[in-house]
């Protein structure tokens, strides 16, 4: 049970954005993380959502796309998925070899935020 | 009509924490601390090996030592590292699963004016969420004791993946659980993190600790230069 800490930094960074740009309030926060990260997903959201009142934050969406965890032969050189729920996925589809270093699954980071401006600066345009 | 707009902010979420934590590795790194972060499950042995160690660096000639002892609650560890005179700093991190750098900050600070050699992260009792959070240390272990079982690698990849080194404790039990396939959790460990190095060990016995006090005492003279 991290995922509130995870989550903190989040609505902080997210906040800190949203200030930059002054913006009046936050409708979407897209983040991309890894297989490997482990997090629950509809944990991260209750927790977003309850750390997101009386902020700029709430109501927003969170949106989480997650990548695969793929992995480099050690052997090789090839890149793979591996499932790890799948034992038979962990050798090399192509040498057959068990040694890897990880190629992805470990990203962990806000891609992009979806603000609403003042409306006063929105009719001025 | 409101005005949206989509933001590109590309940031880390770990990078508030992440940045501390190098800070904090090259500080210690300056004032010739190094510093190890032992992360297990509850009950895997943390303290007794910890103990023992301490011991046997010290039986080295490795003086100058202090413990952060991170619990959840209480102070039954850090009492139990004072008792065999080592300074240690309780940190309770009050319900929290894991040690994070602004806890590690805190509990260093006590500890600051020593000229410590080494220094050493006693982790929340847990298999998962401690391996998320980096803790400024140079050299990260885990423990994976007989009574526990091998087959853990597959169930907790990310602990696996990151440590340094995996140190089997309660050994002395093996002759007891004769289900404990060391070569397949040797195999299994090494898919995962093909450089981790791996220590068969007993506090009670003895058996694998001088050779894990060698293997430290050779990671913070390559860590200090």
């Amino acid at each position: 049970m991290h995922e509130m800490a995870l989550c903190r930094n989040v609505v902080d960074m997210v906040s800190e954005e949203a200030d930059k740009v002054g913006a009046e309030r936050v409708t979407g926060v897209y983040l991309t993380v890894g297989y490997s990260r482990d997090i629950v997903e509809s944990l991260f959201d209750d927790v977003f959502k309850w750390l997101a009142r009386d902020t700029k934050l709430e109501g927003a969406n969170l949106y989480i796309t997650r990548v695969p965890f793929t992995v480099e032969c050690r052997e090789c050189g090839y890149i793979y998925h591996v499932d790890v729920h799948d034992s038979n996925t962990l050798p090399c589809p192509k040498c057959g070899k068990k040694r890897y270093t990880l190629h992805s699954g470990m990203e962990f980071y806000i891609n992009d935020i979806e603000v609403v401006m003042p409306s006063g600066l929105a009719k001025e345009q | 009509m409101e005005e949206k707009r989509i933001i590109q902010v590309k940031r880390d979420i770990l990078s508030a924490n992440d940045n501390k934590a190098d800070a904090f590795r090259r500080s210690l790194r300056e004032r010739g601390t190094f510093f190890m972060d032992i992360m297990a499950s509850p009950g895997a042995g943390k303290t007794t090996l910890l103990l023992a160690l301490i011991e046997q660096l010290r039986a080295l000639g490795q003086g100058d030592l202090a413990v952060i002892e991170a619990d959840l609650e209480s102070d039954v560890d850090a009492l139990k590292i004072k008792q065999a005179n080592v300074p240690s700093i309780e940190l309770n991190t009050r319900g929290v699963c894991h040690v994070e750098m602004g806890m590690v900050e805190a509990a260093f600070e006590p500890l600051a004016s020593m000229d410590l050699d080494w220094l050493f992260l006693e982790n929340i009792g847990n298999l998962v969420c401690p391996a998320e959070f980096d803790t400024g240390a140079h050299c990260r272990v885990m423990l994976l004791s007989v009574p526990e079982g091998y087959d853990k690698v597959y169930k907790y990849p990310p602990m696996f993946s990151l440590a340094d080194a995996l140190i089997v404790t309660k050994s002395d039990y093996l002759p007891l659980n004769l289900d404990f396939k060391m070569d397949a959790l040797r195999e299994q460990a090494a898919v995962l993190n093909p450089d981790i190095d791996i220590f068969v060990t007993s506090a009670r016995t003895g058996e694998g600790i001088e050779d894990l006090a060698q293997w430290l005492m050779a990671k913070r003279a390559e860590t200090l230069g």
